[in-house]
């Protein structure tokens, strides 16, 4: 596979670390987390393999195309506007986390609404970016990030603030029911390669997702798992770890390091966090932009609507982001996330239902026309 | 066909006036020819040799008509009007028996081979571009003795009409950059004017208003083969040493071909050095703002107290201080420019004393501002190119624009901004700045 | 065409506009590094009055020009009675000029008056805040904190805080000093089963001498304390591996022999066996060391007897300090997390250890290995 596809699901990899993932899977510590963690470690790498094979069938062409051809437009059009609503609200989601995140460890001087106004004007840039141009941008980003993010992670593990003792502790609390929430916090975390519905467009040589890839994603996604579960409640401790808000963050804070002139790691893990969740939530609303753009061009196909659209895109983003940044808090935001995680899975399970048609439909079509 | 006679009598009528030109008969037993050129322009030893010399010794008047024939230097003779203006190139019209004759005899003034001023290598051939045109493509077809090698001519300018060479392999060449370039260059009818390639470089841009420069501008012969070498196109006018490379990407700039003559080791060293220069002359001034004024719990103890005390007593906020001090650093760099040299001791003075002691001692900026600005002024110039530089040392205002607006954030966002700038530009197809680690490629871009 | 010169014309407005943003946010957050103070250590004690329990004590090093002061340390001490700490920290600002950051607050220091609360409710504000770092160490304070934190010892070098390279690894390496950090402390005194301990501070009257070698861990479910005597810090460090590359001395005496060992490398573990009837901690340590000083002539051949001489010291010094422990109903060391730790969790484990704690005997070996017997015999 391309290594643009890696960087897309690495990328919501490291993002995951970043977001609200940690804190519901902390909420569901006593409950059964692990099982849960485990399962959709299974359903996550499963639904990366199936909807990988699906794309590779089709290369250079993305799901818009495909539903065209395939599918008939009073279907096509709200699945595609589903879609694209769909991944407005990870974007959407993203956004307002992060934003909370900026207002109380770098910007605490700046109303949410001056901080909201300040990402989407470097965002609305992207808004005008090809494909193509976004994974490059996406390709550096990683590059300047990664081994920051893997010196972080390897100081995490080493340093003597870490008890395992209070790992240890969490991790006998297996023998419990697997958890709702927890399932889809953590499955979450595997939905990078469903960008693919786009980003496929530009995998135009035939791409191959061979056993040793499925296995090196296997490997990496039940890493990530165990580190973004198991390392804040070795620094943490274990006992009121749900009560933290932002677990990663204060983990990352606990370590004492002597770097150069920087008086806490903390600060470089927050420009990591800065930079890596920028690009995901750039990606989100790319795919979401084009959806939508998709079908305007499924019911008139003419070009210069796609112009518009994007600046009606821009004019609904910063308007739904401005109004609900005045009216959210911490609180209520984690009680709209808590639904709409839960939601996603079977949403997740729906974009492969669509996938597996449009296969079905084509060999349908290619059996009669061979019968023809 | 043109009437001789009467062509010369309107080629002397146009050019009338002027002390400089020349209209020579030549009778030698039955043999008359006529001559017409400009004096200052025209090599008179190759008249000497090449047509008045044979002129009285050889014998009939068609053996030397057929000797003027197969001569080499001979130019294709279209209208009345390309004849004035060869003649105002430097030819030589030679009229005999109602057939006329032109020659390219210009002589050319600028063609001494100069040692490099502005890329300078430790190792490699030190020779740089010279004025002349033809001076130049002697050098690089010297260095690339390739027959795919193709050189066309166009000329530029509607006033000044200077040529320009448009070089490429043929074979390795980007067809669709090439035609973007050409297309570019037919556009420029209009312009009365083009002296310099930086001049041409900024009217085939293709953007009204741009930072960051899309053509690479050098005068050293090896670069220039080198790039010939892997598919891009060199323009080079006549009268100007700096040639134009195109297409060139953020990658390009930052390589010197130092890098191509040292030790691998080394030079990986030196590409890393070059980079992190470029992030301090960037970064620095704006996250010394952004610590200072946002977030200063991110230096260590120590640090935070000596620049809090180094800043005792500056009366104005950190970033009117930064920019303040940069801009009188800019001045500095600008005025050294132009500064004849027997002057520029007394700048040094003037620059170290006032920057750097006065001000601290009067409390106008903090002690530390000063490292600051000198570490951001001199790893300015690690990077090699001169175009890059500039756009560096321009775009460092706005991060720390970004730094004042939204501390260590916007310095970030600054930073994601321009990153997302720099890969929506393309020049001419290649996208601006992307990583090429694909093994497939043709070879790295230099 | 057209749009690419929209979107350029776009771009350079988005520019202006913030540019223009620049006079606005200029005036809401930025605030110069000079009218900031940094504060580098918070002290609470108990206040006589009852309407104000609280009594915080700051200490503030006053940025000097490195040019034009001399060496002496700048250093401002504020202190004020409140309600809660945050009002108190609040009502500080008013004592200076400038805005108090606690980014920088490396210490905080519990008075030994305070120590009867709740120090969750205390150590509540440290947490919750965004600005105290999670490595900040506690300490408490003795007699309080205030005098802990006033204490300037002639020593003191500009702007560093003495009590920062104590405790540091840059410093003083002593084995009678345990250190603790906010976020270790925190899960400690949240967690069922293990007890945070805390050195102490003592300073003298004349506040200008420093003195660390003893400890306290604080019961928080009894929320009493437990001091713990020098030699008792030595041996938790001892027995938590938290001596690193600190080395420690080691007098055994015996009839005939008197001599110190210079340990230098500690490897301690322990496990919990309860598939006896009676529940035992096995724990094994190996000390590594050489003879530094002794009264009496060693002979080469006998080092393995001087080893086990050492060893039985240890052990009886070892088991003494836990079963002390283990009388006084705490538990620092973490038994009770390393028995969560190692069972699958049911319902009760939690009321099956508090059962077994005080049921629980010791067996500790030792092995000491003396490598050297010193440069003479």
């Amino acid at each position: 596979m391309s290594r643009y596809f890696y960087y897309l699901v690495v990328v919501e990899f490291v993002g995951s670390i970043l977001s609200v993932i940690p804190s519901f899977l902390f909420e569901s510590s006593k409950k059964g987390t692990i099982m849960s963690m485990l399962l959709a470690l299974l359903a996550g790498v499963a639904f990366i393999y199936w909807i990988t094979k699906f794309f590779n069938h089709y290369p250079g062409r993305g799901l818009p195309e495909l539903l065209q051809q395939h599918i008939p437009k009073w279907i096509a059009f709200p699945i595609l506007f589903l879609f694209s609503l769909a991944w407005f609200i990870f974007g959407l989601k993203t956004l307002l986390n992060y934003s909370f995140l900026l207002k109380r460890f770098l910007l605490p001087h700046l109303q949410i609404n001056w901080i909201i106004a300040l990402l989407l004007l470097f965002i609305t840039y992207s808004f005008f970016m090809k494909t193509k141009k976004l994974l490059y941008t996406l390709e550096i980003v990683l590059f300047i990030n990664i081994p920051l993010m893997i010196y972080i992670i390897g100081i995490l593990y080493v340093n003597t603030g870490l008890d395992w003792d209070y790992v240890k502790k969490s991790m006998m609390y297996v023998y419990h029911a697997p958890n709702l929430l927890a399932f889809s916090a953590s499955f979450l975390i595997f939905i990078g390669a469903s960008n693919l519905i786009i980003v496929n467009r530009e995998f135009k040589n035939k791409q191959k997702l061979t056993t040793f890839q499925i296995l090196l994603l296997c490997v990496l996604g039940a890493w990530i798992l165990f580190t973004n579960y198991f390392i804040p409640i070795g620094y943490n401790g274990f006992e009121r770890i749900q009560y933290i808000n932002f677990p990663w963050i204060l983990g990352t804070d606990s370590l004492k390091v002597a770097l150069a002139f920087l008086e806490r790691i903390m600060f470089v893990f927050l420009f990591l966090h800065i930079s890596v969740t920028f690009v995901n939530i750039i990606i989100f609303w790319h795919v979401s932009l084009e959806l939508l753009k998709s079908t305007a061009k499924l019911v008139r196909r003419k070009q210069k609507e796609s112009n518009m659209i994007t600046y009606i895109f821009v004019l609904v983003v910063w308007s739904i982001s401005l109004i609900i940044s005045m009216k959210i808090t911490e609180s209520s935001y984690l009680m709209y996330a808590r639904s709409l995680f839960v939601a996603f899975p079977p949403f997740f399970l729906l974009v492969l239902i669509v996938c597996w048609f449009i296969s079905w439909r084509d060999k349908h079509d290619n059996r009669s026309l061979k019968t023809n | 066909m043109l009437q001789a006679t009467q062509t010369l009598e309107w080629l002397i009528q146009q050019l009338g006036h002027t002390t400089d030109m020349v209209n020579k008969p030549l009778k030698s037993n039955q043999k008359e020819a006529t001559l017409v050129f400009i004096k200052t322009l025209v090599d008179s030893d190759k008249i000497q040799q090449m047509i008045i010399k044979p002129f009285f010794e050889i014998e009939t008047r068609g053996n030397f008509i057929d000797y003027l024939h197969s001569l080499p230097d001979g130019q294709e003779i279209t209208s009345q009007d390309q004849m004035l203006s060869e003649l105002s190139k430097g030819s030589i019209v030679v009229s005999m028996n109602n057939y006329l004759f032109m020659f390219d005899i210009k002589k050319v003034h600028t063609n001494t081979v100069p040692i490099t001023s502005l890329e300078n290598t430790v190792l490699g051939p030190q020779s740089s571009m010279s004025e002349d045109i033809h001076t130049n493509i002697n050098l690089i077809r010297n260095r690339y003795h390739q027959p795919t090698l193709t050189v066309e001519m166009l000329e530029l300018g509607s006033k000044s009409i200077q040529t320009l060479a448009v070089i490429y392999d043929r074979e390795l060449v980007d067809q669709t950059a090439l035609e973007q370039i050409k297309y570019r260059l037919e556009q420029l009818n209009s312009k009365p004017l083009i002296q310099s390639t930086a001049e041409l470089q900024r009217l085939i841009n293709g953007r009204k208003v741009s930072l960051f420069p899309f053509f690479m501008i050098t005068e050293r012969a090896d670069r220039i083969v080198y790039n010939l070498s892997v598919g891009k196109i060199v323009l080079s006018l006549d009268g100007d040493p700096s040639t134009i490379v195109a297409p060139a990407i953020f990658t390009d700039f930052m390589a010197a071909m130092d890098d191509k003559y040292h030790s691998k080791i080394y030079t990986k060293f030196v590409q890393i050095l070059r980079y992190v220069g470029l992030f301090i002359t960037l970064l620095l001034p704006g996250f010394y703002v952004a610590a200072t004024s946002y977030n200063p719990e991110i230096l260590h103890t120590e640090l935070a107290l000596s620049v809090a005390g180094s800043r005792v007593g500056v009366p104005y906020p950190s970033y009117v201080e930064v920019t303040f001090m940069l801009i009188i650093m800019e001045l500095l760099i600008e005025a050294s420019i132009r500064l004849p040299k027997t002057i520029s001791a007394a700048a040094t003075t003037v620059g170290g004393l006032i920057l750097g002691t006065a001000i601290t001692e009067a409390a106008l900026a903090s002690n530390i501002m000063i490292i600051v600005v000198s570490a951001v002024a001199i790893s300015n110039f690690a990077i090699p190119i001169g175009e890059l530089n500039s756009a560096i040392r321009v775009l460092k205002y706005v991060f720390i624009l970004f730094a004042t607006i939204a501390g260590l954030a916007g310095l970030t966002f600054g930073l994601l901004a321009i990153v997302m700038y720099l890969t929506n530009s393309e020049s001419y197809g290649e996208p601006y700045l992307k990583i090429n680690i694909d093994l497939k490629s043709k070879g790295e871009q230099q | 065409m057209i749009t690419a010169a929209l979107k350029q014309t776009r771009w350079i407005s988005l520019l202006l506009i913030l540019s223009l943003l620049v006079p606005i946010a200029a005036g809401c957050g930025t605030k110069d590094i000079d009218k900031r103070m940094f504060v580098i250590g918070v002290g609470v004690d108990k206040s006589d009055n009852e309407e104000k329990p609280y009594k915080v004590s700051l200490k503030v090093p006053v940025p000097m020009n490195k040019k034009s002061s001399g060496t002496s340390p700048g250093f401002i001490f504020l202190t004020e009675e409140a309600a809660t700490i945050s009002e108190a920290l609040h009502l500080l600002t008013t004592h200076v000029d400038k805005n108090l950051e606690y980014g920088h607050a490396k210490f905080i220091v519990i008075g030994e008056s305070i120590l009867d609360e709740d120090l969750r409710v205390v150590m509540d504000i440290f947490l919750r805040r965004r600005e105290f770092q999670q490595t900040a160490w506690i300490t408490v304070g003795k007699p309080s904190a205030e005098s802990v934190l006033q204490t300037t010892p002639a020593s003191d070098i500009p702007d560093i805080n003495i009590l920062f390279n104590r405790f540091s690894d840059i410093g003083t390496e002593s084995s009678y000093i345990v250190s603790i950090f906010l976020f270790d402390f925190r899960r400690q005194l949240v967690e069922t089963g293990i007890d945070p301990i805390v050195p102490v501070i003592e300073t003298n009257e004349e506040k200008d001498k420093i003195i660390v070698n003893k400890a306290v861990v604080i019961n928080d479910g009894n929320k009493g304390k437990l001091e713990l005597t020098t030699e008792q810090v030595e041996d938790y460090n001892i027995i938590t591996n938290r001596l690193g590359s600190v080395k420690f001395e080691l007098g055994v005496k015996s009839e005939e022999l008197d001599f110190t060992v210079y340990i230098d490398k500690v490897k301690s573990k322990y496990k919990i066996i309860t598939n006896n009837n009676k529940p035992v901690v096995k724990m094994n340590l190996e000390l590594t060391g050489v003879v530094e000083e002794s009264t009496k002539r060693l002979v080469q051949h006998k080092t393995e007897e001087y080893s086990r001489l050492a060893g039985a010291v240890v052990k009886k010094r070892l088991e003494k300090f836990l079963t002390f422990l283990q009388k006084n109903e705490v538990d620092p060391i973490g038994f009770g997390l390393r028995y969560e730790a190692t069972r699958l969790h049911t319902e009760h484990i939690e009321d099956e250890w508090n059962k077994l704690y005080p049921e629980l005997s010791f067996d500790v070996t030792v092995h000491v290995k003396i490598t050297s017997l010193g440069s003479i015999e």
